[in-house]
């Protein structure tokens, strides 16, 4: 055994002289372009925050100048809560919108459920065949009212992006929101995310919204009443990675005019776009990364001036996955998602025609994003094996990985502070205490731990592997999401 | 052992000045939390006693006494409670809006807010421009109209609500010009706010905002279109109809028919009907389709008859929706499509299911 530590020892020393110089400058610029971006996101939602109170967005709800808007979700099975969610979205905060649930062919009671719930009755309704869809609908429905701005759609099951397309078929309103029927949105969220579209109708083409996590959360009536840290480590991590790359994140993104992912929880479009670049792909599996660079991709060869906006204040709150099972296939298959779009986009890759998004956002996605699993764990093991051969002191092996990931943990505290300072979600201090643990923890396992799924995403796209779905398992937002103080 | 990669000195430095930075975030989180709960506290202990006055003043049943008392405050109380008021007076008319400008005015507030257009700071900047449009001080124009080509975006977009409400057709010009992107950032201000703001002059604004019909800008063109027909401005509707035939961005066309609809000539109805057309993008036959039933004449109720026989599902249907929603005269137009099985009976089906439903709800409910 002595002899192959010996005999090896050559060579990884080659390889550590070789590589780790790279490496380290690598996770030095990914997590300083992090940073970039918790700075850019602070200065938009400084600028936010300040016109705040003289952009009169009570007058807005009273202008008659709103967009009219269709909220399209999808339902699979969601026995539990759709009720509840439905509801939810009726009584938005807003003047102009409509309700289309699309019933994606479920075998439990969920239509019955809402059926009960509306007094639905069925409708003669054509579908329009604005968009392509494997699945047409089956029934039409809507309450027995006439009035209520709610339409239930039943149709074969065919997958939620294919349901969507569906639903924005059957849409009558100019913008288009897909909102998950498992997320809760705050009540004035749909004002809010509208409200670029308000500003600038002619340009502005698509947006995203916030999504935070709910786990731990006080809801009642589909509605978040009280905002709790939930008690479950992964979940507080989670908490903690959402408000660093999807809200900051984006948010930065946004600030430089570059944003190129929107949540499929939460994002809204403008219909008349969406059936120009032909909808959602139902057989792309990172569907809404592929719509918002399908719609790129379309306005920039269309030579056209547009905007795509995330807005820092609406939030749209979901549950995140507690258990390392469900959590290892969402990163499996977010990260071969991400492989299989900018692969299928590669041709946007630096090419100038495409501006800041083809040469500054797809290679950055490209660099920091797709192939950061696959560097972190191989400076990891660079570095460990160095140690363990001793190419590497291991005084000096511990002394590199706490600055490695002290720098991380620095990028969180940052994206914190920002947060402290701007939205400041979190109430309760003990909370505050255990998202700056988790900031901490987070680097401890987890991190490593979702490099590997991520890596296992990718390689099951390599080697053509059929995409397994992860499934939650949710239990409705009405009371199971109460907890004592 | 090998070379290192980087000198542990350099780690060590590294890592001091992390550390040093983790204490100073932690440090500004929990200043910033407990700064902001004091801060709520002192304003809750001076704001409260006040309320009862302040309610009294904006609900109109001051005997006097809450007024001479708001007048006479000194000091930090005045500009705690002076925000309060100009909240209030945003929403609400008559008499206690008065009694609410004459407590301003006794606070020196006019004064202040015509000396703040011009602070370096942009809050201020903001606050006197929303100031002097909520107490309608019509000779602050002149000093306002500058600000919205303001660096900061939000005393822009406060400006054009203050303009709004001043009322004074000369910022017209301005305000369009607010629209299209200007240099280093400046114009782009919302459209719905700059609408507003526009319909709030009045018809002497009329005749700028009709020339603004043919900007190079299509925002800008839009916001014309919309005010006009959110305006009545009646005196433009040859301008609006001249721009129909050679405008392509839809969003104008689609604001240019909804623009026609709301002036509500019968004499459109041909206008209107070549929008419904399928060369056009689907949201400006819609709109088109909208605006013919704001027409709601005979000819109107024909031209939206032969749209139910539209190819598209959602033309159809609205036309359907449209015609019901008329009275008699439209019912019986899609009623009398109910026969067959074509694109037109599918449409007056529908329109007829949607109507049914409303009637019984409301014999019912």
């Amino acid at each position: 055994m002595d002899d192959v530590l010996e005999s090896a020892t050559p060579a990884v020393e080659a390889i550590f002289s070789g590589i780790a110089l790279p490496v380290l400058v690598y996770f030095l610029v990914i997590n300083s372009s992090y940073l970039v971006l918790v700075v850019a996101a602070a200065l938009e939602f400084r600028r936010s925050t300040r016109q705040l109170p003289f952009a009169g967005r009570e007058e807005l709800l009273g202008s008659g100048m709103v967009p009219s808007v269709s909220v399209v979700t999808a339902m699979f099975n969601e026995e539990a809560g759709i009720k509840v969610a439905t509801q939810a979205m009726l009584a938005l905060h807003y003047p102009r919108h409509e309700v289309i649930v699309v019933d994606d062919g479920s075998t439990d009671g969920g239509f019955e459920v809402l059926r009960e719930a509306f007094d639905l009755v069925e409708v003669p309704r054509r579908m329009p065949a604005d968009l392509p869809v494997r699945e047409p609908a089956s029934s039409i429905h809507v309450p027995r009212n006439g009035r209520t701005r709610l339409t239930v759609i039943r149709k074969p099951n065919s997958g939620r992006s294919d349901s969507l397309n569906v639903g924005v078929n059957f849409a009558t309103q100019d913008l288009v929101v897909f909102v998950d029927s498992d997320s809760v949105l705050d009540p004035d969220a749909l004002l809010a995310i509208v409200r670029p579209f308000a500003e600038d109708p002619v340009r502005v083409v698509a947006g995203g919204g916030v999504i935070r996590a709910i786990n731990g959360c006080v809801v009642r009536g589909g509605r978040v009443n009280e905002v709790r840290m939930s008690r479950n480590w992964l979940a507080r991590i989670q908490v903690v990675e959402y408000l660093r790359a999807f809200h900051l994140g984006r948010a930065g993104w946004s600030r430089l005019k570059s944003l190129i992912l929107i949540s499929g929880a939460f994002g809204i479009f403008r219909r008349d776009v969406l059936v120009e670049v032909g909808g959602l792909d139902p057989s792309s599996i990172g569907e809404d990364f592929e719509l918002v660079l399908r719609v790129h991709k379309h306005m920039r060869r269309e030579r056209r001036d547009y905007r795509v906006q995330f807005v820092s204040e609406p939030i749209c709150w979901t549950e995140v996955p507690e258990t390392a099972t469900v959590l290892r296939k969402q990163r499996r298959r977010w990260h071969r998602g991400l492989w299989e779009t900018l692969w299928a986009y590669r041709s946007m890759f630096l090419n100038p025609r495409y501006g800041k998004v083809g040469m500054i956002a797809i290679p950055y996605y490209w660099l920091f994003e797709l192939l950061a699993p696959l560097l972190e764990l191989f400076g990891l093991v660079l570095v460990v094996l160095g140690t363990v051969l001793g190419v590497v002191d291991v005084g000096y092996f511990m002394l590199f990985m706490a600055v490695a990931y002290g720098y991380a943990i620095l990028v969180t505290l940052a994206a914190m502070t920002v947060e402290e300072l701007s939205f400041h979600k979190y109430p309760r201090w003990r909370d505050l205490l255990s998202t700056l643990a988790a900031a901490v923890v987070e680097n401890i396992g987890y991190r490593q731990a979702t490099a590997v799924w991520r890596l296992e995403g990718w390689a099951q796209s390599l080697t053509g592997r059929k995409q397994e779905w992860g499934t939650m398992t949710r239990t409705g937002f009405d009371t199971s999401q109460e907890q004592g103080p | 052992m090998g070379e290192v990669v980087v000198q542990p000195w350099l780690l060590r430095l590294s890592l001091w000045i992390m550390l040093a930075t983790f204490v100073a975030l932690a440090a500004t989180i929990a200043l910033a939390r407990v700064t902001r709960r004091r801060r709520e506290r002192a304003v809750a202990r001076r704001v409260g006693p006040l309320r009862a006055d302040v309610l009294a003043l904006v609900s109109g049943e001051d005997d006097g006494d809450s007024g001479t008392r708001l007048g006479a405050l000194k000091g930090a109380s005045v500009d705690l409670v002076a925000p309060v008021l100009i909240g209030y007076l945003s929403k609400i008319r008559g008499a206690p809006a008065e009694r609410i400008v004459d407590v301003l005015v006794a606070h020196g507030l006019v004064r202040r807010a015509r000396a703040g257009v011009t602070s370096w700071s942009g809050t201020r900047r903001a606050r006197s421009v929303w100031t002097l449009g909520v107490m309608h001080v019509e000779e602050a124009v002149a000093d306002v109209v500058p600000r919205l080509q303001d660096r900061d975006r939000a005393v822009a977009v406060t400006t054009a609500r203050s303009l709004g409400m001043l009322g004074d057709a000369a910022a017209a010009e301005a305000l369009l010009a607010a629209v299209a992107p200007g240099r280093r950032g400046r114009g782009e201000l919302p459209v719905w706010v700059v609408v507003e703001a526009l319909v709030g002059l009045g018809s002497p604004a009329a005749d700028t905002i009709g020339r603004a019909l043919v900007d190079d800008d299509a925002s800008t063109r839009a916001v014309a279109a919309m005010s006009i027909g959110r305006a009545q401005h009646l005196s433009q509707r040859s301008r609006l109809r001249d721009l129909v035939t050679h405008e392509e961005d839809p969003t104008v066309l689609a604001a240019l028919a909804e623009a026609l609809g709301g002036l509500g000539d019968p004499a459109d109805t041909v206008t209107l009907t070549e929008l419904t057309a399928h060369a056009h993008p689907r949201s400006v036959r819609l709109a088109a389709v909208r605006a013919l039933g704001d027409l709601a004449d005979s000819r109107a109720i024909t031209a939206l008859g032969v749209l139910l026989a539209d190819t598209d599902p959602r033309v159809g249907e609205l036309s359907a929706d449209v015609l019901v929603g008329l009275g008699p005269a439209g019912l019986s137009e899609v009623q009398s499509h109910v026969a067959g099985d074509g694109d037109a009976a599918a449409a007056a089906d529908y329109g007829l299911a949607m109507h049914s439903l409303r009637q019984s709800a409301g014999r019912t409910g």
